[in-house]
């Protein structure tokens, strides 16, 4: 029953836009003020714009914020459950999570920041990385979308990173130490406005990057997902679907694999960023 | 697609600060504490094992030695028991045969001596014998000193015939 009202609401919406397919599909990786469950569309709560210094900040409770709650709840629940810290040796899932761990602890932390630092700086680093992992997958999962295909998203993760950079840069070397050590040794002293200038442009386009790099990569992977799926609808045939679904499956696995690799990069740049901040050259 | 919305971005950080606090109150700080408890007690193992491997080479290493020696100590007394025992033969085979040849010697003197006795005793027995028999034969002719000396004299010029 479920599946008719499903397969009803998902005609009516193409016999609406099957017109244009690519509006389709940006309507439905775009944010929305509805959580569209089977045959019915949750309305979630809508809220007074407020202004702070001259920037409107709408924090009504959108379709992605739902997504990172969730995602943070899974997250939580996921650590929570299956691991327990009194077993000697972890079983089930609760060893893959330390095999997870381990390997940030190991592999993104303490190499790239060195042994005190990575220590220090794993949680934070343990968290981005599970974080961007379940929203990540959380799109591969029916009635749920990736939060991380939203730029708000992923930049408001890579200014995290920025402002950890920037904080710890400066508690560890002082104000006017950091901002210095960002200029490189044996620039000649009139060259030093215009490297530090250069220096903070590359400090920000790193950040950016590493925003577009997560977003695009998880909104590529959706489009290519629907534009096969939207072949079918484009071609009013039943006769293309095993292709579409078939490339739609390899896409779908495709992204699986990117869901895993973009949050290791992300982490990992993240950890390089914070390790070059932490620990300037000398 | 690509608009600013600084309301997610808000929401974001507010839901990821507290992700972070929570998790790494409820969860990391245990599990990354029980993780390098454990590690620490593996290394600590490890190197408690080698340690004692080390231990117990250098002491099979001793015993190894100890048993060298011990080896060494038991042939050579076992050769010193031969050699001891060679002698200790050797002495007494020398000594019975000493022994047994001096009583063979005492044997042949005895057997001598007897012989000697047995010797006189028969002369004179032979002696008394002729005596009374030529007395017997020849009776009043002649006195019995005479006959005695006659004999006796007949006696002494024999004894190296008996003697053969």
């Amino acid at each position: 029953m479920i599946l008719l009202n499903v397969a009803t609401a998902v005609a009516d919406s193409v016999a609406g836009q099957s017109e244009n397919i690519g509006e389709w599909i940006q309507h439905h990786l775009q944010n929305s003020h509805e959580w569209h469950l089977p045959a019915y569309h949750l309305h979630l709560p809508h809220f007074e714009p407020l202004s702070v210094l001259g920037f409107e900040i709408n924090l009504s409770i959108t379709n992605h914020v739902v997504m990172i709650w969730i995602a943070s709840i899974i997250l939580l629940l996921m650590f929570k459950l299956s691991y327990n810290v009194k077993k000697k040796v972890p079983t089930g899932f609760g060893s893959l999570l330390e095999m997870l761990i381990i390997f940030i602890r190991d592999e993104i932390a303490i190499a790239n920041m060195g042994e005190k630092e990575g220590r220090r700086f794993t949680p934070l680093l343990i968290t981005f990385f599970f974080f961007i992992l379940v929203s990540n997958l959380m799109g591969l999962i029916p009635l749920f979308t990736t939060s991380t295909s939203n730029i708000n998203v992923t930049a408001a993760l890579a200014i995290i990173t920025l402002g950890s950079t920037q904080i710890f840069g400066i508690k560890e070397s002082g104000f006017w130490g950091y901002y210095k050590s960002l200029v490189p040794h044996g620039v000649p002293f009139w060259l030093w406005p215009l490297m530090f200038v250069i220096e903070i442009m590359g400090l920000i386009s790193k950040h950016v990057a590493l925003t577009i790099r997560l977003f695009a990569n998880m909104i590529a992977g959706h489009f290519v997902l629907f534009a096969f799926l939207g072949l079918i609808i484009i071609f009013k045939s039943y006769f293309i679907s095993p292709i579409s679904i078939g490339f739609a499956i390899f896409v779908y696995f495709l992204e699986l694999l990117v869901a895993f690799i973009q949050a290791y990069i992300f982490t990992l740049l993240s950890a390089l960023f914070i390790g070059m901040s932490v620990n300037p050259e000398h | 697609m690509l608009e600013l919305d600084p309301g997610m971005m808000v929401w974001t950080w507010i839901t990821f600060i507290i992700v972070l606090i929570i998790l790494s109150k409820v969860a990391l700080k245990p599990i990354l504490s029980a993780i390098e408890n454990r590690e620490k007690k593996i290394h600590d193992d490890i190197e408690e094992a080698k340690k004692q491997r080390d231990e117990s080479e250098a002491l099979l290493e001793k015993h190894r030695q100890m048993i060298d020696g011990a080896e060494k100590e038991a042939q050579k007394i076992i050769n010193e028991n031969q050699q001891l025992a060679e002698k200790t033969r050797q002495e007494m085979l020398d000594d019975t045969r000493r022994q047994s040849d001096k009583l063979i010697e005492k044997a042949k003197k005895e057997i001598d001596r007897q012989k000697e006795s047995a010797l006189i005793s028969l002369k004179a027995e032979v002696a008394d014998l002729a005596v009374g028999a030529a007395e017997k034969i020849i009776l009043k002719n002649l006195d019995k000193e005479k006959h005695k000396n006659l004999v006796d004299e007949y006696i002494k010029s024999m004894p190296k015939s008996l003697k053969n």
